[in-house]
Order: C-alpha cells, then sequence, then structure tokens
C-alpha cells in the first residue's frame, strides 16, 4: 500500500435523505468504514448508519473544565483584589464575601465557555481551512444547497479505484467521481 | 400576499402539500440580498442613516458640553438615558429566547425567525450601550469600569450591581455575537457555493472559515451548538435580573423589591417579542417571506406576547398589593403616587399598552390579523418605554426628602439621542438584511419532513 494514497476518496452525490442513509447502510454492510457525508444540514441517524462513535462527547467535558477554570478564576480574582491587592474597608462589612461576587462569576463563567467550546468545535471541525480535496468534487457546492453527498474515503481497507465507483453507481449515486487530495 | 401556506402543525416551515423543496428555501432567503435594492430599501438606509449622524452629532454634544444638555437633573438624575438603556436592552432579550431556550424545548417553528431574532438582539444591545457610557459624562474614561487598576491602582467596587451590570451587558454582546456567527456558518458556506462573483465567493469563503458540512463536522457543530444554547439560556436570564438590581439592590422607595429579576426578565420578553413582530412583519413582506415565515409563526410569537403581557400585567398588581399589604408608608405613597401622581398620565399609558391591549390576542382571528398584531406589537414598544420610564422617574422625582421634590422635564436632547439610538438600530438591521442571510437556511431545511423525495 502506498503511503500516500493517490486518491482522497470516491464521491457520489444522492436526492434525498432516505437515499443516503440507506447507501450508507450498504456500504457498510459490504465493509466500509471510513465513510463521511456532506449534507446542507445535520442528519440524525448517520452517525449510527456510519457506525463512528460520537467523538463530540469530549465537547461537553471541555465546557466543564472551562467553565469551572472561568467561575474558580473569577471568584478568585475579586477575593484577590479585596483581600490581598488593595484591602478597602467600606461601611464596615467584610472584605469579601462570595455572595456579592457571585453575579460578576456567573458572567464570567459564561463568556469563558462559551469562547472555549466554540474554539474547540473549531479545531475539532479543522477550521479554518480553506481548501480541501473534497471542494475538488464536481458537485461539492450543491451539498450546501439541496443534495448529500457520499463519501468513500480512500484510506479505507476495502477501498479500491473501480469497485468502489460502480458500487456507488449500483446504490443510485449520480455524479459518481474518484477525487484527488 | 395572502398566505399561502398553512402548516398543518408547528414541526414544518413549509406546506405540508409541497414536496420538501431543500433549494427553494435557499433561492426564497439568497433572492433577498442578491436582487439589486430597491428604492424603498436606499430610502429606508437614507432615514435611518441620517437619523444615526443626530445621534453622533448629539453624543458629541452630550459630551463636550456636558450631560445637562439631557434634562437629567436633581432629583431625576436618571432620566431617559438609563429609561433608554433598559428598553433597549429589553429588546433584546428575544432573541436570545428564541435561538437558545426555544431550542432547547424544542420548538422547530423557531427556525424561521431565529437568525432574525439573534442580529436584533445584537443591534439592541449596540443601542443600548451606549447610554450608560455617555451618561457617565467623561466617555473617554469608560474604560475605568473594566477591572483594571486604572488609576492608583484602585479596582472597580464589585460589591456594586453597576459593575456587575458591566460584565453582565459585555458578555451578552460577546456571547450573543458569537452564537450568531456560529450559527451563520453553514449559511455563509451555502453562499459561497452559490456565488456568482469572485468577490463574493472569496468574501464567503473566508466568512464561513471553509464549512464543508461534512458529517463529522457537523456532529462536533451540533453538540456546540446545543452547549451553546444551553449557556446562553441562564445568560439571557441573568443579564435583565442584573439590570434589575441596578434598581432593586438600592433603598429607594417603588425599586427595593424582590419581584424585580423575574418581572424584568418578562417584560424583556415580552418587548422582545413586540419589536420581532413589529419588524417580522414588515420584512416578511418586502422580502417575500410568507411562505418561510409564516402566518402560524406569527401567531405562535402572539401567543408568547398575550402570556408574557399576562406576567407583566400580575407583577403590576403584586406591586400595588404588597405597597398596601407591607405597611410601609413610604412604599404606599410611592405606589399611590405613581399611579395618581403627577405621573398618572405615564402610568397608565403603560398599563393600557402593556396589559390591556395584549388581551386582544384572546381571539384567534385578532392574533392572526397581520394590521392588528402590527399595531398591538407597536403599542407594546411604547409601553414598554413607558414602563422603563414611570419605574425611574417616578421612583426618583419624590423620595424620602419632600423638600427635594421635582418633576423632571425632557430636553430636545433627549428626544433626539433616543430617535437617533432608533435609527442606528434600523441602519444596521437593514444593512444585516441586504448583506446576510435572514433566515437560517440550514435550520429551515433540517426541521422540514424528508421523507418525501425531492
Amino acid at each position: 500500500m502506498s503511503p500516500v494514497p493517490p486518491y482522497y476518496g470516491a464521491m457520489a452525490e444522492f436526492r434525498s435523505v432516505a437515499d443516503l442513509l440507506a447507501a450508507v447502510r450498504t456500504l457498510r454492510t459490504k465493509g466500509y468504514q471510513q465513510i463521511d457525508a456532506l449534507s446542507p444540514f445535520p442528519i440524525h441517524g448517520l452517525e449510527r448508519a456510519i457506525g463512528r462513535r460520537n467523538q463530540s462527547s469530549l465537547l461537553g467535558w471541555i465546557a466543564l473544565v472551562a467553565g469551572l477554570t472561568g467561575a474558580a478564576g473569577a471568584m478568585w480574582f475579586q477575593w484577590w483584589v479585596g483581600v490581598v491587592n488593595y484591602p478597602l474597608v467600606i461601611g464596615g462589612q467584610p472584605l469579601f464575601a462570595w455572595e456579592f461576587a457571585l453575579p460578576v462569576t456567573f458572567e464570567v463563567t459564561v463568556l469563558v465557555t462559551a469562547f472555549v467550546v466554540v474554539g474547540a468545535m473549531l479545531v475539532f471541525n479543522g477550521l479554518p481551512r480553506f481548501s480541501h480535496p473534497t471542494f475538488n468534487y464536481s458537485r461539492s457546492s450543491q451539498a450546501t444547497d439541496a443534495s448529500f453527498v457520499v463519501i468513500v474515503e480512500a484510506e479505507d481497507k476495502c477501498f479500491d479505484e473501480e469497485s468502489t465507483p460502480a458500487l456507488l453507481r449500483s446504490l443510485g449515486g449520480a455524479h459518481v467521481e474518484l477525487v484527488h487530495e | 400576499m395572502a398566505d399561502l401556506v398553512l402548516p398543518t402543525d408547528g414541526s414544518q416551515a413549509v406546506a405540508s402539500n409541497r414536496l420538501p423543496n431543500y433549494a427553494m428555501v435557499t433561492e426564497s432567503v439568497s433572492r433577498v440580498t442578491e436582487a439589486r435594492p430597491t428604492r424603498a430599501w436606499y430610502v429606508a438606509l437614507a432615514v435611518s442613516v441620517s437619523l444615526t449622524m443626530v445621534l453622533f452629532a448629539t453624543l458629541a454634544h452630550a459630551t463636550i458640553t456636558g450631560i445637562g444638555v439631557w434634562g437629567n437633573n436633581a432629583p431625576v438624575f436618571w432620566g431617559w438615558p438609563i429609561t433608554n438603556f433598559v428598553f433597549w436592552i429589553g429588546i433584546g432579550h428575544a432573541g436570545t429566547l428564541i435561538s437558545a431556550v426555544l431550542f432547547l424545548l424544542r420548538q422547530q417553528w423557531r427556525t424561521s425567525i431565529n437568525r432574525f431574532a439573534e442580529a436584533m438582539t445584537i443591534f439592541a444591545v449596540v443601542c443600548a450601550g451606549i447610554f450608560p457610557v455617555f451618561h457617565m459624562g467623561r466617555v473617554w474614561r469608560a474604560y475605568w469600569l473594566l477591572p483594571i487598576p486604572s488609576m492608583t491602582s484602585m479596582w472597580p467596587n464589585f460589591r456594586s450591581p453597576l459593575l456587575w451590570d458591566v460584565f453582565a451587558i459585555s458578555t451578552y454582546a460577546l456571547v450573543s455575537a458569537l452564537f450568531w456567527y456560529v450559527g451563520l456558518l453553514p449559511d455563509l458556506a451555502t453562499w459561497r457555493d452559490r456565488a456568482t462573483t469572485p468577490f463574493r465567493r472569496r468574501l464567503f469563503g473566508l466568512l464561513s472559515l471553509g464549512w464543508r458540512g461534512s458529517h463529522r463536522q457537523w456532529s462536533h457543530y451540533e453538540k456546540a451548538y446545543l452547549l451553546l444554547a444551553g449557556l446562553a439560556t441562564p445568560l439571557v436570564v441573568s443579564v435583565h435580573s442584573i439590570v434589575s438590581f441596578d434598581f432593586a439592590v438600592s433603598i429607594v422607595p417603588g425599586w427595593h423589591s424582590t419581584i424585580f429579576p423575574p418581572y424584568f426578565v418578562a417584560g424583556a420578553i415580552f418587548s422582545g417579542f413586540a419589536m420581532v413582530v413589529t419588524l417580522l412583519v414588515v420584512v416578511r413582506r418586502v422580502f417575500e417571506l410568507e411562505h418561510i415565515v409564516t402566518r402560524d409563526v406569527l401567531e405562535k410569537m402572539n401567543c408568547v406576547i398575550l402570556t408574557t403581557a399576562v406576567i407583566v400585567g400580575y407583577a403590576y398588581g403584586i406591586e400595588l398589593f404588597i405597597a398596601w399589604y407591607s405597611g410601609n408608608p413610604y412604599e404606599r405613597f410611592a405606589f399611590v403616587n405613581r399611579a395618581l401622581g403627577p405621573y398618572g398620565w405615564a402610568y397608565w399609558t403603560m398599563v393600557s399598552c402593556n396589559v390591556f391591549v395584549p388581551q386582544l390576542f384572546w381571539w384567534r382571528r385578532l392574533r392572526r390579523s397581520i394590521p392588528v398584531m402590527l399595531s398591538v406589537a407597536i403599542l407594546v414598544n411604547v409601553g414598554m418605554w413607558f414602563e422603563r420610564f414611570v419605574i425611574i422617574v417616578t421612583a426618583l422625582h419624590r423620595d424620602y426628602l419632600p423638600s427635594s421634590w421635582g418633576y423632571f422635564h425632557p430636553t430636545v436632547f433627549d428626544f433626539l439621542t433616543f430617535i437617533g439610538s432608533v435609527g442606528l438600530f434600523f441602519t444596521l438591521i437593514l444593512l444585516f438584511v441586504r448583506f446576510l442571510p435572514i433566515v437560517a437556511m440550514s435550520e429551515v431545511k433540517s426541521g422540514m419532513k424528508h421523507e418525501v423525495e425531492v
């Protein structure tokens, strides 16, 4: 096997969600593993059809860590300002109390978490990336409008320059193409 | 145009008798900006930009001369600027509610309006932010609000609700903008792919960050969107609660009340939905989007307006009840004075617009009628502006010391600043409808029934 496959994969266009799901299921039964799809909106059920574990569950944990960091940081900062850096007695009140620090702590938590979640989503998705092999497919621009594209990646051990496109065609795929890296 | 489209249930944004024509959604929404702008758009923009210039001029005047050009004076130091601030920030809340709360509640009908409402949120927050910053008087020292040891290593006072407000509003602005942009990504990619000029292709290519819509991308994207919605939901509640703390944490009779946070949040949703209805009724007509922003969607919005009107009415009632039941003479005086004193006219304008007028929406025919809903929505906006005016001015103009009682007189610059902020809001809205997808195309498509073939 060559270290760099000459092809990114085989791509085919389908006309409906049902066709896409049926095609992906058949590909799975034929032993294909490295399947992806392009669609104008998220398709529920595709996860299971492709049989890939949901990697994005990691985002929830990242959000939790970011939130706890933001909360602890904001609370600590208000304590540090009032007690350590510039202690100032106002109206005989204690230098710090967690109660008055809650609103700022909450806002900072939300702010930090939101930006970390979006940043992590972009990193997981490999964005920004302005050039990608899928853009070489003649119909890729339709996949953000109204059509559904199945990708069998060349890394797949079942991938074959002859039989994979033929299989996609037999499943009803239109514009079947081998797409270069 | 009559409603061609009467979906059988809320799960469908498009006619049940039509096929799930995804391309039609792209076409209808993209047409809005791909066609040449109409004369009406230019006229509207010219008016809005002129008013924005008025805003800039009055702000410059207030900065150079001092905020004495406004009517704020003893005993009413907050006057119109803070009224306008609370008014605008309240308008913004509908956007976050529609995009986050209704998303978590799986309300599919939100998809046709959430993009527009989110944009409105951001623009309203921009307008809101102007007022407290300029009301400080020395705008060039606005950075003193931030937690940086700006002078003699002093920090801002973290005990003050006014500082909490700084954090709440800036977080709200940033997170709303982020949420909006994340929602825009797939639609920007759609526009990149249907661009007919190299400029548009490059512009939307850059803005969409190279979005492909692959299955792997969608799964991370959906998770991130869900998390953002989960974050924005408590955020929107916190923002107007903290705004209400500006009042409730003080000891002024008429302000010092535990009902303020929920009452402000309900009022914010109420006014925001009214603003969304006001704008959408016009936009869907002008851009022929009646088949996407259906009358059913507007009716549901009106149901939310009716519900929140009842909540707001309840809050008005309970305030009066507590004023009597608490036995506190200052509290009782504040409310008797509010309803029957020199500002009675403002109080009853508020009650009429916010409580009585929306009751029309109990009738299905009225809440589906475009002229009725437009009139009610505009009156609700008027009423909600008066609510903030009544809260601020009636509470301040007669407090504990009768020797310092007074009557608030706005100046011409108060009017010009407020009208100018309306101009800025509409300028931003008009630019938005011209240059960005005003309906979340990917979300509308995702909500359509997929079984039928194209």
